[in-house]
């Protein structure tokens, strides 16, 4: 089947399985940098990936479901000035994930921020998160490196930066 | 079935002229049985764009060599443990060659009764003082066996190879951690010079040694591949990193007062079929299982074993932390067995003393029993000790109305980097720096240039040299151009290569502004590190406690909070040597299935604490003693919570349920 | 692509009609609703005996959440993320509580309901819910050109053993739920029925009580690749307790319900699964004594 995608903000033409999934085609298609050290079963939740802007595991999206979907793997995500935000979290609080799953959970991050903090919010306006539902999310990447404390310092310092971003465009 | 025609299959995907770019693409072929004879390999079904490689087509020598030691690079007609490779399919994609793999039939004659493993290596032995005198009265004798049971990393790894052939080079590019092993490999299977092979080594993550030994394998039969097709070839594969399951059988005999007079340790690691760095890991586990509570007389006996199982050796260490976990967990053991507290004890009886010291030379005790008691106090690791003690003997502990069954455990010790002093695996392994005609700084080395590494050796040579730390680089990622450092295991990048480093500034200092420029010195790691009194050194020391509950109803075992307090000597970076041991912690405690559960609290679960030394001139940045203080404590912590030895980790909640149901009070 | 693996035929019906037609026209394509299961499945890609699809996520009528005075109804396309976002108010407690443990938004927003209750081989939370909450589920049977519809509890879409029991021509369209069955529930799982079936066990349970009287009792314990069981013995017998129950009560309703489990797993279950359910159950009892009582 063929399929028309734009993957890091460059458009491609895929003619690939209906039924492949996305991890693999990204690694086997597009570049192996993009896509490794996940297991391809919907387990580890190492292959997060933004389709639509959104937070998806690449391993269980199907090629039939990216007929005009954008697709933004780490690489493509760290070019965003968003990624600052996430970035500097690190820094401050001193913690970040280890190299193993550093992108994915980077991309939680991301997609959690995106739920509750949007740039030019006030305090007042942001959408409370459980600190329950923090940790369940970014526990979707099995990796056990990080404690629940630093998730959720990391999580509050990165909200605390995208509420003071003035962006006009995405 | 159908007989593969090879030769037409290998002609097919040859390359057809000298500019065809098209890459083949490579995975293996492995055994599904531990105990067979090969009979065929075949495909079912014919398929000219598809190509297997098996024993009889390597050029060279069918074997890969680790110093001394040596296995089959594809197995011949003897199948010796599950998972051993067959052959290799090379076909047009990775999905084709993936799909055609299931096409693949291998024939193979299994024998569940025939002759097992047989091979049972003489144990090394260790003593001290006359143990013959002791173990006569069985009222003071206490004795426990500790399994450390993992076999495997909690998830696969992941390796890409490529080679091709550039002119007259064999070009590799392979993430390793020993990029000098694989180009050695590789030429000797490939029938080729050293210098005609150049691996390019990448960057990777190997938090447990995944890739010290493997990527050689992968990579020289990709490489045969190139040499058979003449053209690019990539093996992609996801494999099991194999750990060696150690049982540690320890007998103490203790006075009136639980202090101990004698210790009889016996030590049995399975390293699976193929024994590598036997020598060594002797060494590293003896440096484990020796206590830090004096004894009038020690003797120990380590024996390596084989079996049918797939090899193991590095994984994250060399058998230390096997060994210390045994050491720990068993001092607390005995420390509960006469009503006192794991801390009190170590405070009491850890003392320093000379034979300790021939095997591993540490810092002065006093600092440990300063780690000791500031970590209780920050616990309150006394009075949880006590508190839980009484609880476990109420009735019905397990019912569910309580919750909870909770239990703390401390442990001790001391981190060891390297190969010990005297080692045969240091080898040649060497690093050369070079002071440039423009005052620029060289360093020449095979050990992958990481943030971690690098930033020691800048800030080494600045110091050493008085120059500029933007001024030091690092030589070209490839074999070509590096020198030999041997494996990147063990922390040798850091400590010894810390201590390397500066013996090549002072020899280029001794000769600065005396010889013309450039001036390069190389320096080895054995000529630096050998006239030792003791096997190992370190200055370093850490004291861990963990508290845990067993939730009652769901019958897991969840982790409530971890305090640690280290001392290490020079560290660079300290937020950063504390986000790293809160990696391997977290790491260590979802080995040993201890949950960790969410629980709406101010107080942070984690409290991590590392105090700078000025112990010796050299930072001590290994973490080789993290996993066994860990595994210690928590064992210790479940024995509390169940109010039995638990002596063997990982320990799943089915092997609790009879210690639960055995506890007072339950059916 | 290589042809070795089959790239299956993916059907996109946009209405009912549609999806009647293609399913009887394919009768040997599968249900895709999130695809969450089938892909997480070890050689799911290159096992090459990829079957037709028919994806439903486009259907709008199965994509609906109704609101009646007396029923909430869910189209069996409805994603978990979806059902959620209807808000704590409209939906049981206990039925909110199984979706928000169940996974991660991220994941949640590809799961199906009725995917997740359709599952071949494997129980999961939802089903036990679900049939706690005494929900119903409308099924459509495809015969050719006639297709007819009935309502079946969702607790018998399984047999004891957890096999789903519907036949390949039957598919589940909606979920209907009525309001204020229970005032009191609970919901426990332990393990990820998705990575380790063998160490998962889950109960949920729902309770009218009135004046400290029991009038509905429900419970549904899974064990994901084993067990299905809903003690309507135990259900019945409770009818008309007085709360809080004693101890003994607690412990023949623990009693009764263990032999039934007994009875019905296989040798391969593990112990600690049979011990964890008999300790799920009298949690759960002594929370609703513990909630009866404030």
């Amino acid at each position: 089947m063929k399929v028309e995608c734009t993957i890091d903000g460059k458009q491609h033409i895929l003619n690939v399985n209906s039924n492949k999934p996305l991890n693999r085609i990204l690694f086997e298609d597009i570049e192996p940098a993009l896509m490794i050290d996940n297991c391809g079963e919907g387990n580890c939740g190492n292959c997060v990936v933004l389709l639509n802007d959104q937070a998806a595991l690449a391993c269980l999206i199907p090629a039939f479901k990216l007929r005009g979907a954008k697709v933004m793997t780490f690489r493509g995500y760290q070019k965003s000035r968003f990624w600052h935000d996430i970035e500097r979290a690190y820094e401050d609080t001193g913690s970040n994930p280890c190299p193993y799953c550093y992108a994915s959970k980077s991309l939680i991050f991301e997609s959690l921020l995106q739920t509750v903090a949007q740039p030019g919010q006030s305090e007042s306006e942001v959408e409370q998160l459980s600190e329950q539902t923090i940790i369940n999310e970014i526990s979707l990447n099995r990796c056990p490196c990080l404690n629940h404390d630093e998730i959720i310092e990391i999580f509050n310092q990165g909200a605390m930066y995208r509420r003071r971003r003035r962006v006009r465009r995405y | 079935m159908v007989f593969f025609n090879k030769q037409g299959a290998l002609q097919s995907l040859m390359a057809k002229s000298p500019d065809d770019l098209l890459t083949v693409y490579g995975t293996l072929i492995t055994s599904d049985v531990e105990i067979a004879t090969l009979k065929r390999v075949a495909f079912k079904k014919e398929d000219k764009r598809f190509a297997l490689l098996t024993a009889e087509d390597v050029v060279g020598e069918n074997s890969i060599s680790v110093y001394k030691e040596s296995f089959p690079l594809f197995a011949t007609d003897k199948i010796s443990y599950k998972g051993q490779i067959i052959g290799a399919l090379f076909g047009p994609s990775i999905e084709a060659v993936e799909a055609k793999l299931l096409d693949v039939a291998v024939e193979l004659e299994e024998d569940p009764n025939g002759p097992a493993c047989e091979i049972n290596h003489q144990p090394v032995e260790y003593r001290w003082g006359d143990i013959d005198k002791f173990f006569k009265d069985q009222s003071f004798i206490y004795e426990n066996t500790y399994f450390d049971k993992l076999e495997t990393s909690a998830r696969k790894s992941h390796i890409q190879v490529e080679s091709w052939l550039d002119k007259d080079l064999l070009k590799i590019k392979a993430p390793t951690q020993w990029p000098f092993h694989l180009r050695d490999n590789v030429a000797s299977v490939c029938n080729r010079t050293q210098k005609s092979v150049v691996v390019f080594p990448m960057d990777h993550f190997s938090s447990k040694d995944e890739k010290v030994i493997f990527p050689s394998i992968v990579s020289a039969i990709c490489a045969l591949a190139t040499i058979k097709f003449k053209k690019r070839v990539q093996i992609n594969l996801f494999y099991q990193n194999y750990k060696s399951p150690t049982t540690i059988k320890r007998k103490t005999e203790v006075d009136e007062e639980g202090k101990p007079v004698a210790e009889q340790v016996s030590v049995v690691i399975d390293q699976g079929y193929y024994s590598l760095f036997g020598s060594e890991l002797v060494k590293q586990v003896l440096a484990g299982i020796v206590p830090l509570y004096p004894l009038s007389a020690f003797d120990a006996s380590i024996r390596l074993v084989s079996s049918n199982s797939p090899m193991s050796h590095f994984f994250g260490d060399l058998g230390y932390s096997s060994a210390l976990f045994s050491t720990e967990a068993h001092a607390s053991a005995i420390a509960r067995n006469f009503k006192t507290t794991p801390s009190s004890w170590r405070i009491k009886y850890y003392q320093d003393s000379k034979e300790q010291a021939k095997v591993l030379k540490t810092p002065p005790l006093g600092k440990l029993r300063d780690l000791i008691t500031e970590t209780s106090n920050i616990s309150n690791f006394a009075r949880h000790c006590a508190a839980y003690t009484l609880q476990r003997n109420s009735k019905d502990s397990f019912s569910t109305f309580v919750g909870y069954s909770p239990g703390i455990g401390l442990a001790s010790g001391t981190s060891i980097s390297g190969f010990s002093y005297n080692s045969f695996y240091y080898g040649s392994s060497k690093i050369s720096v070079t002071l440039d005609t423009d005052n620029q700084i060289v360093v020449n080395s095979s050990f992958y240039p990481r943030k971690r590494n690098t930033d020691l050796w800048r800030s080494i040579i600045a110091h050493e040299l008085s120059v500029d730390e933007q001024t030091v680089r690092f030589t070209s990622n490839d074999t070509s151009t590096m020198v030999d450092s041997g494996p990147q295991v063990l922390s040798l990048d850091i400590e010894r290569a810390a201590k390397v480093i500066v013996e090549c500034c002072r020899l280029i200092k001794s000769k600065r502004f005396q010889e013309p420029l450039p001036i390069t010195e190389s320096v080895t790691f054995k000529g630096l590190v050998s006239g030792r009194e003791s096997f190992f050194s370190s200055r370093n020391w850490g004291a861990i406690v963990v508290e845990l509950g067993i939730n009652t109803v769901t019958l897991e075992a969840e982790l409530r909070r971890v305090w640690g307090r280290f001392a290490i000597s020079h560290p660079p970076d300290i937020k950063a040597l504390e986000l790293r041991y809160k990696h391997i912690i977290n790491e260590t405690l979802e080995e040993c299935n201890i949950k960790r559960v969410f629980k709406e609290s101010t107080e942070n679960s984690f409290n991590i604490n590392i105090e700078p030394t000025k112990e010796g001139q050299f930072p001590s940045l290994s973490t080789s003693s993290l996993r066994a203080l860990v595994m210690a404590a928590t064992a210790s912590a479940l024995s509390q919570a169940l109010n039995k030895d638990i002596t063997s980790l990982p320990v799943s909640s089915e092997e609790l349920l009879p210690h639960i149901k055995g506890v007072k009070g339950e059916s | 692509m290589y042809e070795g693996i089959r790239s299956p035929a993916v059907h996109l019906p946009r209405t009912m009609g549609d999806l009647i037609s293609v399913a009887t026209r394919f009768p040997n394509a599968i249900f895709w609703g999130g695809g969450t299961y089938i892909m997480s499945r070890p050689g799911y890609y290159i096992n090459g005996k990829a079957q037709d699809i028919i994806y439903t996520g486009r259907i709008a009528e199965l994509k609906r959440i109704n609101r009646t005075d007396r029923y909430l109804e869910i189209g069996s396309a409805v994603t978990f993320e979806q059902l959620l976002s209807v808000g704590r108010q409209a939906l049981p407690p206990l039925l909110h509580k199984t979706i928000e443990s169940s996974a991660s938004k991220i994941v949640r927003s590809q799961m199906s309901v009725g995917g997740s209750l359709a599952t071949k081989g494997i129980r999961f939370s939802l089903s036990a819910a679900l049939s706690a909450l005494q929900a119903e589920a409308e099924v459509k049977t495809c015969m050719g050109i006639r297709t007819t519809t009935r309502w079946v509890e969702v607790g018998r879409l399984y047999d004891r053993q957890g096999n789903y029991i519907l036949k390949s021509n039957e598919f589940i369209t909606r979920i209907r739920l009525a309001f204020d069955k229970e005032n009191f529930s609970y919901f426990i799982r332990t393990g990820k029925p998705i990575i380790d079936p063998s160490d998962s066990v889950t109960l949920a349970f729902a309770c009218f009580y009135n004046q400290s009287v029991i009038t509905r009792f429900n419970m549904c314990i899974i064990f994901p690749s084993s067990l299905f069981l809903v003690p309507q013995e135990v259900d019945i017998s409770m009818q008309g307790a007085l709360l809080p129950l004693s101890t003994q009560q607690i412990e023949r309703v623990v009693k009764s319900v263990t032999e039934q489990i007994n009875s019905e797993i296989s040798i391969d279950v593990l112990p600690i699964q049979v011990e964890r359910a008999k300790r799920f159950i009298e949690s759960a009892l002594h929370e609703l004594n513990s909630t009866s009582l404030t």
